[in-house]
């Protein structure tokens, strides 16, 4: 047990900054983020069932983060289906890459489900493989895989019907 | 598309580099003779790259909870000593066992106002206990796990020092709301090694001591006799020779069957 709870005052340390972000990400408040941390951090170190292992940390405590945050502020609006089951139509959509940017992508983020959003964020902004984010949110990585690639497409989808363009993509229509 | 088994997960997962070496291989071909597919693929790396930061300015992140020095203990068994010592290394001004003469109501009205503060500042936001909390207090507060009484850690503040002595106050709810504290600190003049009855006003106070730290039990509209029991049952909780055994955890959810609810 000492093991592990030095295992997770190190990955606290290490990982603080991280962890604020995903609050953040989660909350969308500063405010209400360092309260969501300062109550996730107390959780994990109260916790019976920390795991020994650094790596594991890390997505452990993203998942104390995650739960705190729905315990404090979307018990009830917590979606308990998705669509991840349902096979994706191999349609013969394609995309416009030159619009894909980061700000594109972040106007793309804003409109698409939030269940969709945070798993693209844990893989793409916290770098987290398929087995951690199964981890973090409690659920099957084929799951994980489905819904991601799910999300994906409707963040391409997204990205398609906005009106904000890249400004490289913009000076190529002038031309 | 040349391979009509790469469906869009596979896709996905291909740049996200989460399949074996045949796999990707297997797609990597593929999008050799696809230009579709490949299109796909760069698409999807061009999203994957695009993603943003989370825009955290330096300020907005709360400050990392300074962390005490580590210290060793073999078992939960030992919490009261690692509650102690978590306390010295953090605060680092209490002497083990040495007593503060001039500060016994000092201590008790630090605590008193800390209760009060803690009831003041939940009841101003119902929905939230706001912890102020450091690691170490935290990793002290898990050696005092109540959790067998019902009751949740939910706050935690060190106090500023009286006497030279400092002091951590740690706020546990049950599952009606009912708001315990726990003052843990130096050992007092007017605390005996069993919990004495030190009301003050409408908190209900119980302190004792063990060799080496003080502790106080304080709640607002608990019973008498169940304070009494749950003070009984933390004090064997934190005595560092008392082996903690299923005896003790019955102890504590026993104290939550005693007496009437807690009055909030």
């Amino acid at each position: 047990m000492q093991s592990s709870r030095n295992t997770i005052e190190i990955a606290l340390e290490q990982n603080w900054s991280r962890l604020f972000g995903y609050a953040l990400a989660l909350t969308g408040d500063a405010e209400a983020a360092r309260d969501l941390l300062q109550q996730s951090a107390l959780n994990a170190l109260a916790s019976a069932n920390a795991p020994s292992d650094r790596k594991a940390a890390r997505a452990w405590l993203f998942k104390i983060v995650r739960n705190a945050w729905i315990d404090q502020y979307r018990r009830q609006k917590v979606r308990t289906e998705d669509d991840s089951s349902i096979p994706i139509e191999d349609g013969s959509w394609g995309y416009e890459d030159r619009v894909i940017a980061e700000i594109t992508v972040r106007q793309g983020l804003g409109k698409i489900d939030p269940l969709q959003r945070e798993v693209i964020e844990l893989v793409d902004l916290w770098g987290f493989r398929y087995a951690d984010v199964a981890t973090v949110l409690d659920i099957p990585v084929g799951t994980v895989m489905s819904r991601l690639s799910r999300a994906r497409l409707s963040l391409l989808e997204a990205i398609a019907e906005e009106n904000v363009r890249p400004m490289e993509f913009l000076r190529g229509q002038r031309k | 598309m040349s391979d009509s088994k790469i469906t869009w997960d596979i896709l996905n997962a291909y740049v996200d580099g989460e399949l074996d070496r045949a796999m990707s291989a297997r797609v990597a071909a593929a999008a050799a003779q696809d230009a579709t597919l490949a299109a796909r693929i760069s698409t999807l790396s061009k999203l994957k790259a695009s993603t943003p930061g989370p825009g955290i300015l330096a300020h907005q992140i709360s400050p990392l909870p300074a962390v005490a020095k580590r210290w060793r203990i073999a078992s939960w068994r030992t919490y009261a000593i690692a509650a102690g010592l978590t306390l010295i290394l953090a605060v680092g001004t209490l002497t083990q066992g040495r007593r503060i003469p001039q500060a016994d109501d000092m201590w008790l009205t630090g605590a008193l106002a800390a209760q009060r503060q803690w009831i003041s500042s939940a009841s101003q936001n119902a929905s939230r206990d706001r912890p102020i909390v450091t690691i170490g207090a935290a990793t002290a507060a898990r050696a005092l796990d109540l959790s067998d009484a019902d009751l949740k850690l939910v706050y935690a503040a060190t106090m500023p020092p009286v006497a030279g002595s400092e002091a951590m106050f740690l706020g546990y709810r049950g599952p009606h709301g009912c708001m315990v504290g726990l003052w843990i600190g130096a050992p007092q003049n007017s605390m005996d090694s069993t919990p004495k009855t030190l009301d003050a006003g409408d908190i209900r106070v119980r302190a004792w001591h063990d060799q080496a730290m003080g502790y106080a039990l304080l709640s607002r509209g608990m019973d008498p006799a169940r304070i009494d029991r749950l003070a009984e049952a933390v004090a064997r909780l934190t005595d560092p020779k008392q082996i903690v055994d299923d005896s003790v955890r019955t102890a504590l959810r026993d104290a939550t069957r005693t007496g009437v609810a807690c009055r909030v």
